[in-house]
């Protein structure tokens, strides 16, 4: 009975507590919480757990959940701009951003899937602008990996393919006409090296929008 | 509206108790619980037990101190606090800083036993029964 008063005491400041910290940055306020709730059960771990007396002085003495978020609230900018801070500050996840980047590159090598999966990962993002969500989009439609299937198969064809394969390929438009046509063209050493751009840029875009990416984020943190 | 006096006293005390707090840690670390009971035992220190977290938190973010989970023998793990390298350094000077401040400040006040020349706040004036202040004591 009386560890049930307990019991509801402690829910209901722990509740109150929650409710005023709403505003507070969500792993501050987790962080919070679990501290304020390890502090009760280690107060109230040194006396019975049945006494309601002990429970009141602990709840007390911790002192109101308002005052307590207040605190939070002016502890949340550094106040110690002279001393830098140590790089231990925790970054906002760019896991999204991460992964975007992965599936847009190496991802792309699962045919379709893959690449349409990045884009989706790119534009849902909210770190990036729209122009560089363009750049990521169109260097190149379809990846490394379509770049490649499809470049190795122009390059190493015979002549006569330069036509059709330019205008039977609906991903590959902007980049496989100019290099099946040098290819066919010109020595095949020239379609290697304009296979090798159109391998490379993708992955200079994505070192760029990951640059980015992690420069937001981190400004962010002040 | 808060008298002058408890206001400056809370903003000194605002300006000093995460100094209070690497002190307490230099040399040894502490449980969490019982470093925020220690606070709130020094007199005229802490109000509220739950406002030391939060300083607690911005400290670790600060790399101040670290902390560091022990297994306890009853109960879920415990949060220990340690002092960092740049939590000593940081605590080293303001303790030189802190002496120079308050013998600063002790040379310019006027010293204990004087009335100041000012007359005492209008708080202690409405409790008549209250004679027990420095005027009768010269």
């Amino acid at each position: 009975m009386t560890n049930h008063t307990v019991d509801r005491l402690v829910d209901d400041y722990l509740t109150r507590l929650a409710d005023a910290a709403r505003d507070l940055p969500a792993d501050r306020r987790t962080e919070l919480l679990a501290e304020i709730r390890e502090h009760i059960a280690a107060s109230m771990a040194g006396a019975d757990s049945m006494d309601e007396a002990a429970a009141r002085t602990t709840l007390d003495r911790l002192g109101e959940p308002a005052d307590i978020v207040a605190a939070a609230a002016e502890n949340n900018p550094p106040e110690h701009p002279a001393y830098p801070l140590p790089q231990q500050v925790r970054r906002p996840g760019i896991g999204l951003e991460v992964g975007a980047v992965i599936m847009l590159t190496v991802g792309s090598f699962i045919p379709v899937i893959g690449w349409i999966v990045g884009v989706i990962l790119l534009w849902s993002s909210g770190v990036w602008r729209r122009s560089e969500k363009l750049m990521g989009t169109l260097i190149f439609p379809g990846g490394p990996g379509v770049v490649l299937t499809l470049g190795a198969a122009a390059t190493f064809m015979p002549v006569g393919t330069c036509t059709s394969t330019a205008s039977t390929d609906p991903s590959g438009q902007q980049v496989m006409p100019a290099a099946v046509c040098t290819g066919s063209v010109l020595p095949q050493i020239l379609g290697i090296a304009v296979l090798l751009i159109a391998l490379l840029a993708p992955v200079v875009v994505a070192v760029v929008l990951l640059k980015r990416a992690r420069a937001r984020t981190a400004i962010d943190i002040h | 509206m808060a008298p002058v006096e408890t206001k400056t006293l809370s903003q000194l005390r605002r300006g000093v108790l995460e100094y209070c707090v690497l002190s307490l840690l230099s040399g040894t670390s502490l449980y969490a619980f019982d470093l925020v009971r220690r606070l709130s035992e020094a007199d005229g220190m802490v109000t509220s037990e739950g406002t030391i977290y939060p300083l607690l938190s911005r400290l670790r973010r600060e790399g101040w101190v670290s902390t560091t989970w022990a297994e306890s023998v009853e109960g879920p793990p415990r949060r220990y606090y340690a002092l960092t390298p740049a939590g000593e350094g940081a605590l080293l000077a303001f303790t030189a800083e802190w002496r120079r401040f308050r013998d600063t400040v002790d040379a310019l006040l006027p010293a204990a036993a004087s009335p100041p020349v000012h007359a005492s706040p209008p708080v202690h004036a409405s409790s008549p029964a209250d004679t027990s202040l420095p005027e009768g004591t010269t």
